[in-house]
């Protein structure tokens, strides 16, 4: 009884910040000088959500954007930890790599989506091209600083008993310097989410998330934009609490390299 | 007597901002074979520079050492390295898999790495922790798991720096007379740091004591009092007043 009153409580904490949001927004959308058409309510958005979601349209979109951003962020993620954990490593590396790494990591990704265009025409391939380019300059910089972090204790202990060059890599060095490497991932992902969304709007592909919300604003459909944007904030908590919190907690939390 | 580990005139020369600095300057030492050793002096007297380059981790600039016989030249199995930051050990792998680390780098096959990493756990007497991370356990079981580990692999000399320096007295004393036992019982070569007397006197065969600025013997003495030691025994209060001599001008 105890415990299901606890459990009540936490739901209503974690509940009421969108509850007030979700007030302030009907507020505004029933007394405020909007036009309804451009600023719905919040029982027209749900309304147009679950027609979409019925009708199995949010989930194709999803689904298209969910596969350019998966394919995109792994590719990042590859060549990000990759090149990080030899720049940390060899000076080089280090050398050749920081100058391109921190002149490109400023540089907004979207710069680069003409010319990609240009390069690899419309579709699915260069949007996932660019995702990768975009966001795996975040993965190369908390990768590289992570194993620069790792305690030379560690490598100390390791050489003297015995571990040489990819023993140290693997059993040592990347187990040390995960918590740069999850840090960078995940800053890694909100950079794919942020270029593919807009990507999805600049390049004419014929399905997705972005695409959705940019096809709507002709028609002034708000509450389909309201939609997608929902669905894209979903989308961001699942992957948040089911991949990289589930990752914590059997890595750095178990170890007590991270508080739980 | 055999000698497991020999200096013959060892210097160390540090480059800083300022210039070179002279750590350690013609040091030579023997230590018998399965012989405790314990070098003893204040600090800037280059005891871990001395550890190090037996470790193989510094390169004297000058002179040579030879552990079995064999020039040392960077690390090696032959020695086992416990230090003085509990950090040391690796956070992501159990207290067992610690232990099996140097086991994993010989190729040793998992079952029988197990029960190699079980035995020497056992000798410390944390088998009990053998799935505990080490952020589960204390200080002092940290520092024992280090110990295993670095015996674990069979290395014929353990090294250590100041391993309970940063423990609480009543956890060193306990430390201390368990060290003492697993010596015992493995019949290794140590080299053992320390700028405490009494830890000193407890411990060690072979006493080599070091001035500072530079490092330099200042004398070398065998303790042959019995084992196990009583810290407040007359000959145990006469021999720390007997090294103290050296230490003091």
């Amino acid at each position: 009884m105890k415990a299901l009153k606890t459990l009540g409580a936490s739901a209503l904490w974690l509940a009421a910040p969108f509850v007030v949001a979700a007030i302030v927004w009907e507020l505004i959308a029933r007394f405020g000088s909007f036009p309804p058409k451009l600023f719905p309510s919040l029982v027209t958005v749900a309304d147009t959500f679950w027609k979409l979601a019925t009708a199995g349209l949010l989930w194709v979109a999803a689904e298209a954007t969910l596969f350019r951003l998966v394919f995109g962020f792994l590719l990042a993620a590859v060549v990000g930890v990759g090149v990080g954990i030899a720049m940390g490593r060899y000076q080089w590396a280090e050398d050749v790599c920081l100058p391109v790494v921190s002149m490109a990591y400023p540089i907004p990704g979207l710069a680069y989506a003409p010319l990609f265009v240009l390069w690899f025409g419309l579709g699915d391939l260069p949007a996932i091209l660019l995702v990768a380019v975009a966001s795996c300059f975040v993965v190369i910089i908390n990768t590289w600083k992570g194993v620069k972090a790792v305690k030379p204790i560690w490598i100390r202990a390791a050489e003297s008993m015995g571990a040489r060059d990819r023993q140290l890599f693997r059993l040592v060095i990347l187990p040390a310097s995960l918590p740069y490497i999850l840090t960078g991932l995940r800053l890694g992902l909100a950079q794919a989410w942020r270029i593919l969304v807009a990507v999805e709007m600049l390049m004419s592909v014929n399905r997705g998330l972005g695409w959705m919300i940019f096809g709507a604003q002709e028609f002034l459909n708000t509450d389909v934009m309201l939609s997608s944007i929902a669905v894209i904030g979903f989308l961001g908590v699942l992957l948040e609490k089911q991949v990289f919190e589930r990752l914590e907690r059997y890595t750095l939390v178990r170890w007590g390299m991270m508080a739980a | 007597m055999v000698e497991a580990i020999k200096a013959h005139n060892i210097s160390y020369e540090y480059e800083t901002a300022a210039g070179a600095v002279l750590a350690v300057k013609d040091v030579s030492f023997s230590v018998d074979d399965a012989a405790f050793m314990c070098v003893l002096g204040p600090s800037g007297c280059g005891k871990t520079t001395i550890l190090n380059m037996l470790a193989g981790f510094l390169t004297p600039t000058k002179g040579e050492i030879l552990i079995g016989g064999k020039a040392v030249a960077g690390q090696g199995q032959d020695r086992g390295v416990v230090f003085q930051d509990f950090a040391q050990l690796f956070p992501w792998r159990t207290a067992r898999r610690n232990v099996e680390f140097g086991l994993e780098m010989r190729g040793v096959p998992p079952a029988e790495r197990r029960e190699t990493a079980l035995k020497f756990l056992r000798l410390v007497k944390l088998e009990k922790f053998a799935d505990a991370y080490p952020h589960q356990l204390s200080g002092g079981m940290q520092q024992r798991v280090a110990i295993s580990r670095s015996l674990a692999y069979n290395p014929a000399v353990l090294l250590m720096d100041e391993p309970f320096a940063a423990l609480d007295a009543m956890t060193r004393e306990e430390m201390q007379k368990l060290l003492t036992e697993v010596w015992q019982a493995t019949k290794k070569t140590v080299v053992y740091i320390t700028h405490n007397v009494a830890e000193a006197v407890y411990l060690a065969d072979q006493l080599l004591v070091l001035a500072a600025h530079p490092g330099t013997v200042k004398a070398q003495m065998r303790l042959d009092l019995p084992r196990p030691r009583d810290a407040l025994s007359t000959e145990f209060v006469e021999a720390q007043r007997e090294v103290l001599k050296h230490l003091v001008h």
